[in-house]
């Protein structure tokens, strides 16, 4: 894998990252036509390891980017950054080493993720398996 | 010589026949032209002596139809004067009959219908009540019923999201990787 790319996925693990991180690039490219003053405030612009990227070669593969499979997972509460990189961790190692994480609250579950990977579906909620035994 | 006389002369007695012939013309022309206008004079005044008798005639005429219908209209007002006291006083008599068997009929069903409810009401009192204590027993049942399940999805409901706020982020992590283990194994990934 290019070293850049190893870079990237490094920094962006969830969808909501891949969104900040698409907002800059699409940055970078109006600044890149650009030269003297404004093209060096745009590059101000970007976070530092985005602006050290090859920004020509990055920009190349936007639409790519944009293609990573997403593994939605449903919990009853927020997951913090430690879980986020266990997961992250878990799902590259095991199912995709490009594959990124969306969380998303669902109070109505009870214990257990609801799990939505391009689109289907494994359900370990509780209330799942309450609803299997018709309580 | 002599015969250039005769010529002459006899030209002249040639003139002379043509000039009186065109005067006997030219007079006749205006005896006609003369009997002509007293034509048309006599015609005018015998148009405008019909025309003046032809309007004496017509009012003549108008008038007396005017009197005609006069006397016709009294003659058909007291006519239907007449007919109409007639026909009120058979009109009211009419009334009066109808008003009267009416009446008879209408006490007569209402005591029939009277009788009949009586007997249904009697007959019929112990059934309905029978049926409004079955009904009362199902309605009941069916409230109870959909009330015990409101009650338990609302407190399943509230089970779930207690359940779900006590869990810790370790306890969480924790679940989900085992969840992903198991769904890696149940071939969510393939």
């Amino acid at each position: 894998m290019k070293d850049y790319l190893t870079e990237i996925l490094a920094r962006v693990r969830t969808v909501e990252e891949r969104v900040e991180f698409l907002a800059q690039l699409e940055e970078a490219r109006s600044g890149n036509f650009l030269v003297g003053t404004r093209a060096t405030d745009h590059r101000k612009k970007l976070e530092p390891w985005i602006s050290k990227l090859p920004l020509k070669e990055v920009l190349s593969e936007m639409a790519e980017i944009g293609k990573w499979p997403v593994l939605r997972i449903f919990v009853p509460t927020s997951v913090d950054g430690q879980g986020i990189e266990m997961v992250s961790l878990w799902l590259r190692k095991n199912v995709d080493p490009k594959a990124l994480v969306e969380i998303r609250i669902d109070k109505t579950n009870g214990m257990g993720p609801v799990f939505d990977y391009r689109g289907r579906i494994k359900d370990y909620s509780v209330k799942n398996r309450l609803d299997k035994y018709g309580i | 010589m002599n015969i250039e006389l005769i010529v002459i002369v006899g030209l002249c007695l040639v003139l002379g026949l043509v000039l009186a012939g065109y005067d006997r013309v030219l007079r006749e022309l205006n005896r006609l032209k003369k009997g002509r206008e007293e034509i048309n004079a006599e015609a005018r005044e015998k148009a405008v002596r019909i025309l003046e008798s032809a309007r004496e005639k017509a009012v003549e005429i108008v008038s007396e139809a005017k009197i005609g219908t006069l006397r016709e209209s009294e003659d058909i007002n007291r006519r239907l004067g007449e007919v109409s006291e007639q026909k009120l006083v058979e009109y009211k008599q009419m009334l009066q009959n109808i008003s009267k068997s009416v009446e008879n009929t209408a006490v007569r069903e209402l005591s029939e219908y009277k009788k009949s409810l009586e007997m249904e009401t009697s007959l019929g009192q112990k059934a309905v009540g029978e049926r409004v204590v079955q009904e009362l027993a199902e309605y009941k049942a069916a409230k109870v019923a959909q009330i015990d399940a409101q009650i338990a999805a609302a407190v399943k409901k509230i089970t779930l999201e207690v359940l779900g706020r006590s869990i810790n982020s370790e306890d969480q992590n924790k679940i989900i990787i085992s969840a992903l283990e198991k769904a890696k194994n149940e071939g969510l990934f393939d």
